[in-house]
């Protein structure tokens, strides 16, 4: 686990949408609309990005297959993905706070 | 009558922007790209009206069917394969596609593709160097032979494959 988080933390924002889409069983395509909907048409997957991080984090088991449908593997995360995600929420929640924090200070 | 020119280009690992950026540019020009050949250098262009095309290079060390199915559902169409380097192109209106939509999987592309040329320098120097070197002691010539050379000249190119391409990977880095 070690490992895993000296390799994903700081998260790419890539990698971040993806573990975050896949709370629930997707496949490859289904991760780039989903994102592209959770993100109001901010964030577009590239096929070559998204194909090469599944790869990277199915290897890590960050996700991991659960079916097949119509040949394309379906993915889901995994619990050690699932922490990861919640750590690195954590990790953006506290930096948000100090940011605030600060502006509060500044104000003082 | 259709028209077609047959045009060699060469490209560079760690400056497949450019290439891409050719091809993206003969489209807008009228020709389209209708078929890759020999090693990726070789290309036959039809003239068209002038097209929108994006096109992108890969590089895998094993093909995948799960690849080939997300790239196409994401409205990719392959245009060639060779020697692990995989070419797509996607025609568009207002929204220019990319096929890598961040810095951290292009350095990835460029590790596998580093990965690979290093191994093959690797397997490479022990048997070739006691190849040759025994047929140049039979020989007994005063200079190496000639596949000596064109070793070198090979196993140069790779080794600064591998450093441009690490290069690059410095660069997306600081970005």
């Amino acid at each position: 686990m070690e490992r895993l988080r000296k390799k994903y933390i700081p998260m790419t924002e890539t990698a971040f949408y993806i573990l975050m889409a896949l709370r629930e069983p997707l496949h490859g395509y289904g991760i780039i609309l989903k994102v592209e909907d959770l993100t109001k048409g901010r964030m577009r997957i590239g096929a070559g990005t998204i194909y090469g991080t599944l790869s990277k984090m199915e290897k890590d088991k960050l996700i991991v297959v659960v079916g097949t449908e119509d040949r394309r593997k379906i993915y889901q995360h995994t619990a050690s993905g699932k922490d990861l995600l919640e750590e690195e929420v954590g990790r953006l929640r506290t930096m948000l706070s100090e940011y605030e924090g600060s502006e509060e200070d500044g104000r003082v | 009558m259709e028209e077609y020119k047959d045009v060699t280009h060469w490209w560079w690992a760690w400056n497949s922007e450019e290439y891409e950026a050719y091809l993206e540019a003969e489209a807008a020009a009228g020709w389209e790209l209708v078929h890759v050949g020999f090693a990726m250098i070789r290309h036959r262009f039809r003239k068209t009206e002038a097209k929108q095309v994006r096109y992108c290079v890969d590089y895998h060390t094993k093909t995948s069917q799960e690849y080939e199915l997300i790239a196409k559902d994401d409205g990719w169409h392959k245009m060639a394969e060779s020697a692990g380097w995989i070419m797509w192109s996607k025609a568009y209106e207002d929204q220019r596609p990319a096929l890598f939509t961040d810095r951290a999987s292009m350095i990835s592309r460029n590790k596998r593709l580093m990965g690979f040329t290093g191994m093959l320098v690797l397997l490479n120097l022990p048997l070739s160097l006691s190849v040759m070197y025994r047929q140049w002691s039979e020989s007994g010539m005063t200079y190496p032979p000639m596949l000596f050379y064109i070793w070198v000249l090979i196993i140069g190119c790779m080794l600064y494959t591998i450093w441009k391409t690490h290069e690059q990977n410095e660069r997306f880095t600081q970005q």
